[in-house]
């Protein structure tokens, strides 16, 4: 296991020679996100400490950890919705944390966001809400609009929906509308927050397959904030683990299954008794009351 | 022993403590007013920032609004007059129902049409427009304003470099500012002729008398000053709905809570305008009947 916040994923791989007179180092590809020591507080309450991490293009981290521990909080910070109150956050390059008005909108032009709801505008239907990116950021005929829409609905399977409202579909047909509207632009990285939440284990693994064929077939680099093993077991190439806004695991499913960390064990377990269980003990308890 | 006793809850009782009342009173006034103005103040910055996008940006090809404006326009104006119409026509009735018995007793029936048509055009129509507007379509901005932002569709437009304010306030900050001087204009006939259907039966007031009467009392002034007040009540109702809806958090209980405070605040806001424009408006552009 790398220790926490000084990884990169994909080193040069084993097997895989560096060009001639070129160091290991020089042949790694540039970072597609970069997090460096980024802290988040809310008043005096610190939701993210010291985070750092990096991922390469083309590859899936899942964003583990308990509820409150502070994985949709890390999200929004690296899709500029919420500002750190310190360290730096780089998607292709770009510092989000600085950036405002035209330079984050361009930004933001280049991920895709599927939020744990959907977030579909429910006035609209499925293909008018794969349309709407397209219709305000490109210069395109509404022929050429419409063929795109169709193309993105059928990469996630949903072109029989075109039509529906988003409250006529499923909990797990929604998620994939999210992931074809967040798709329309083309973007290079996507951003899935608790995507198997409220999905029975089909629809979760439905979705899950479609992480990895967009990995696989189109080169994109996904970041996925999970809770759920099994999808972590199926999607990810790098994962980190938050605990109270600290990371406590930065490495691969390797790494996860063989930590010994009783957090991390508990986490992977489910037991109710450990670290993270949240219960006061009655020692505790007793002496709270006494005191 | 405690070093430090904790410090002595204020006086309720003797003969300080109507004062004391009178000054927690007052102290508690302090954030009422400093959160009144910072309402005022994004109200302001929204408002400016929805005629910047609506307006400048829309024209420049950059935020696009014509999708949604005529769905807005249609649910602000079609929809919106058949109960503006009824509530019109029964005021004109009730003008001439309530007024008549009293301008007959001094043989001056013959003015009741210009009495509604003065009545319409000057206050009524508008201020009464406005209400129905802000019962039907400010709760409704505030409603579906409110759970956007709650179910993240909101931040997802935001973060699809979408503008709120431009994608979401411009068009209807629009719909309402074209549509609510055509609902007006609506409600002035609708109350005359609500007051012609009993002055008719009643008082033996022919239509055509009636007509004739009130067209002789009404003023293009009398016309555009009721007129201009409705644009003035569209925006602030627009912006006014749309900023409650922006700020709705905490689910259905949040939501509730906003649309209530929207629509007081709409009917707070409409009146005190209504206030001061009416007294601009008869100092400095009506000339007395």
């Amino acid at each position: 296991m790398s220790p926490p916040g000084s990884s990169t994923a994909g080193e040069t791989a084993p097997g895989v020679d560096a060009p001639e007179g070129a160091t290991a180092r020089d042949a790694a590809p540039p970072p597609v996100i970069e997090v460096r020591d980024v802290e988040l507080s809310f008043g005096a309450t610190k939701v993210l400490q010291g985070v750092n991490f990096e991922l390469e293009r083309g590859k899936t981290l899942c964003v583990l950890g308990g509820s409150g521990g502070g994985k949709s909080t890390l999200l929004k910070t690296m899709i500029g919705v919420l500002k750190p109150t310190a360290g730096r956050i780089t998607l292709n390059g770009h510092n989000v944390c600085t950036a405002a008005g035209p330079e984050l909108d361009r930004i933001r032009r280049g991920f895709g966001v599927m939020f744990q709801s959907g977030a579909l505008l429910n006035s609209m239907t499925v293909a008018q809400n794969v349309a709407l990116p397209l219709e305000y950021h490109t210069k395109l005929d509404a022929e050429t609009i419409d063929t795109t829409v169709k193309i993105k609905l059928h990469q996630v399977d949903l072109l029989h929906a075109a039509d529906r409202l988003p409250a006529q579909i499923s909990g797990g047909m929604q998620k994939r509308a999210a992931v074809a509207r967040a798709l329309a632009l083309d973007p290079r990285i996507l951003f899935y927050d608790e995507p198997s939440a409220g999905l029975d284990p089909i629809a979760t693994a439905r979705l899950d397959d479609l992480v990895n064929q967009l990995r696989d077939t189109m080169g994109m680099t996904s970041v996925v904030v999970t809770h759920v093993l099994e999808s972590v077991r199926r999607i990810a190439d790098r994962i980190v683990m938050l605990d109270k806004g600290r990371v406590i695991l930065d490495g691969t499913l390797e790494d996860l299954e063989a930590s010994d960390d009783p957090r991390i064990a508990q986490f992977r377990t489910g037991e109710t008794a450990g670290p993270n269980s949240g219960v006061v003990s009655e020692q505790q308890f007793l002496r709270d009351l006494l005191h | 022993m405690s070093a430090a006793a904790p410090p002595a809850p204020p006086a309720t009782r003797g003969p300080g403590a109507p004062v004391g009342a009178i000054g927690r009173r007052v102290l508690s006034l302090g954030p009422l007013i400093v959160n009144s103005v910072g309402v005022i103040g994004q109200v302001t910055r929204l408002g400016l920032r929805a005629v910047y996008l609506g307006f400048w940006q829309s024209l420049r090809g950059k935020v696009k609004i014509k999708k949604q404006l005529l769905p807005l326009m249609t649910n602000v104006g079609v929809r919106s007059a058949p109960i503006v119409g009824l509530v019109s026509l029964l005021i004109g009735a009730i003008l001439v129902l309530q007024t008549g018995e009293t301008i007959d007793r001094f043989g001056q029936i013959g003015e009741a049409p210009g009495l509604v048509a003065l009545s319409m055009t000057r206050a009524l129509g508008p201020l009464m427009t406005a209400i129905v507007l802000i019962a039907r379509v400010g709760a409704s901005y505030t409603a579906v304003l409110g759970s956007m932002n709650i179910n993240d569709e909101v931040v997802a437009l935001r973060v699809m470099s979408i503008d709120p304010v431009g994608y979401l306030v411009s068009p209807r900050l629009i719909a309402m500012v074209v549509m609510t001087p055509c609902l007006v204009t609506f409600s002035y006939l609708l109350g005359m002729a609500g007051g012609a259907i009993v002055a008719w039966p009643v008082y033996d007031i022919t239509l055509q008398r009636y007509w004739d009467k009130s067209i002789s009392y009404l003023t293009l002034a009398d016309l555009y000053s009721g007129l201009l007040k409705s644009m003035v009540f569209a925006v602030l109702i627009s912006l006014i709905s749309c900023h409650h809806g922006l700020a709705a958090r905490g689910g259905p209980t949040g939501l509730g809570r906003n649309i209530m405070v929207s629509v007081v605040t709409c009917l707070v806001i409409v009146v005190l305008a209504d206030a001061g424009m009416t007294a601009f408006i008869n100092q400095f552009l009506l000339e007395a009947p």
